[in-house]
């Protein structure tokens, strides 16, 4: 299993700023991929290759505004080593406003895409603990609209407003953030 | 290959197709196949020509450089599994491929094969898959198999073994890392072969390229683990070339050249030669040895005699003096308990990289006044 990363940004260094949050470049971690091991030609070919106890990380330049990154796990959860990078990237590239072109976590033996990631509001609205209290809260004014608004309507619709305002507050919390929907 | 619900569809049917174009060609085309832990979308075999392991992207985003170190992998497990059949790493994507990744593609010898290759239009498959097919038939096979490479690996990876393990004490040179060298070898032969043409000695440039690849890998390792062994080498490479051509009709040339660069290194006071010496631990002086500190205070005071103003001291070259600059980084140096690293030069008024400079001299001049007086 391994997630692979496009991340596109405005023109500058990306690839500074991003080393140095990160541990010491080290290529030599490529030989213990299952990955990259097939060739020692990667070792001269990335641009970047580090390791933690957790997962590996290795970079690759796609251009002067583009960066393909491969995750690999090592003892960890895949999906929150692709968050813990993700965060990462957007600390130290703030000024490049880095943009997560595309996040998908593969199968290694068959190649098949089994998880996808996407940044934005449009996937945080697609997220579904949220529809409930939305539609609660939409609800609500549907029926103070219809039945008039007298005291004890509002006070029974103050519940369900409280639930879509937060739930609302969320989505465009993590949407600014630009943290990862995941989808399967 | 990806199958989301989207593409999916479109991803079967360009897939039914290729191996359709695939068999209309003459490869018998196995769907799936179980390769060690992988699963690569086919694998097609002929008469007379390499295997094919075949990866589709059915998807219009560009190719990811992690899809190319993929169908290597594939390769690399097909190679271990029949290392005496010739197989090739083919990527098949409608989206293009961007430079960067199809640099990478070559430099591990996956052949990429986009929409764009194809002379006609992307949209009819079948279309597209059998124009793939004709330039998968055309690609060019090398008469050197894995098997063969990685021999030759092994070969040049031992000889060099034998070299440096005697003199060095260590070595570099890993056999257990034929394969790899192999497997780059081969790749690399393979690009030589598409950018020249027919190669009339294929085996004799492979031994070459891998040979190179191995000292350069050799040179890399020495360079950080034992830089003398590697300075030491440099001067047996130099004087070897000398005498070859000073002598062509001489052999026992390796050995002068390592009788000089002995010599040479002596001279230049280089620590070199590692000797197996298993009491050397032993050997070590621990700090706390009351011979030690002994040792030590002896030491100095033996300089706080020989830098006093006045003192006699010479060496067998020359008189030595001591300024009082000397004297005054001696006792610089004594604060610090020894420890040149730990001066604290700006303290003193001293700039540290002026104050590393006199140290260097100090340390010269009671070098050349104590030389033999441990002895």
């Amino acid at each position: 299993m391994r997630a692979e990363l496009t991340i596109r940004h405005k023109a500058g260094d990306f690839l500074a700023p991003l080393s140095q949050q990160l541990p010491a470049d080290d290529r030599s971690c490529l030989s213990r991929s299952l990955l990259f091991a097939s060739s020692r030609a990667w070792q001269a070919n990335v641009a970047f290759a580090t390791e933690t106890p957790h997962w590996r990380l290795v970079v690759y330049s796609d251009g002067a505004d583009q960066w393909q990154m491969v995750v690999e796990p090592i003892h960890g959860d895949l999906k929150k080593a692709c968050g813990s990078l993700w965060s990462t990237v957007q600390r130290s590239t703030r000024s490049l406003s880095p943009k997560l072109d595309r996040l998908e976590v593969i199968d290694d033996g068959t190649g098949q895409v089994v998880a996808q990631a996407r940044t934005g509001l449009a996937p945080q609205v697609r997220r579904r603990e949220f529809w409930l209290p939305l539609a609660v809260g939409l609800a609500n004014g549907v029926v103070l609209a219809t039945t008039g608004a007298d005291t004890a309507t509002i006070r029974a619709t103050i519940p369900g407003f409280a639930a879509a305002a937060i739930a609302l507050l969320f989505i465009v919390g993590d949407a600014v953030r630009k943290s990862l929907v995941w989808h399967d | 290959m990806a199958r989301l619900a989207g593409p999916h569809a479109q991803a079967t049917v360009l897939e039914g197709a290729v191996r359709s174009a695939l068999e209309a060609e003459g490869w018998t085309v196995d769907d799936h196949p179980v390769i060690g832990s992988y699963q690569p979308d086919f694998m097609a075999s002929g008469e007379s020509r390499p295997d094919l392991i075949v990866e589709i992207k059915a998807t219009s985003r560009p190719i990811h450089f992690a899809s190319v170190a993929q169908v290597a992998s594939y390769v690399r497990a097909a190679l271990e599994a029949q290392p005496d059949r010739e197989v090739r790493g083919v990527l098949l994507s409608i989206a293009p491929l961007t430079a960067a990744a199809r640099d990478a593609a070559e430099k591990v010898g996956v052949t990429v094969l986009t929409g764009s290759d194809a002379p006609s239009t992307i949209d009819d498959p079948q279309v597209l898959a059998a124009a793939w097919a004709r330039q998968l038939r055309d690609l060019e096979t090398v008469p050197v198999t894995l098997d063969t490479a990685i021999k030759i690996a092994q070969g040049i990876l031992e000889r060099v073994d034998r070299q440096f393990t005697p003199r060095y004490g260590t070595s570099v040179a890993e056999v257990g890392a034929a394969a790899a060298f192999g497997y780059e070898g081969l790749i690399q032969l393979k690009q030589k072969r598409a950018k020249f043409g027919e190669i009339t000695e294929p085996r004799a440039l492979l031994t070459t390229i891998i040979f190179r690849n191995v000292l350069s890998e050799v040179d890399a390792a020495m360079r950080t683990m034992a830089p003398g062994a590697r300075a030491h080498h440099r001067l047996v490479e130099k004087y070897y070339e000398q005498l070859a051509n000073e002598e062509p009709t001489q052999t026992a040339h390796y050995e002068r050249a390592v009788r000089l660069a002995d010599e040479e290194s002596e001279r230049l006071g280089r620590f070199l030669v590692r000797v197996a010496d298993e009491g050397a631990i032993e050997q070590v002086e621990d700090p706390n040895d009351p011979y030690s500190k002994v040792f030590d205070e002896d030491f100095v005071r033996t300089i706080d005699e020989i830098v006093e103003p006045g003192a006699v001291t010479s060496s067998a070259r020359q008189p030595v003096q001591f300024t009082a600059t000397d004297r005054h980084t001696w006792s610089m140096l004594k604060a610090a308990a020894l420890s040149s690293a730990d001066i604290e030069w700006s303290k003193y008024g001293v700039d540290p990289h002026i104050g590393s400079q006199r140290l260097s001299a100090f340390l010269k001049k009671v070098a050349t006044v104590v030389r033999d007086w441990r002895s």
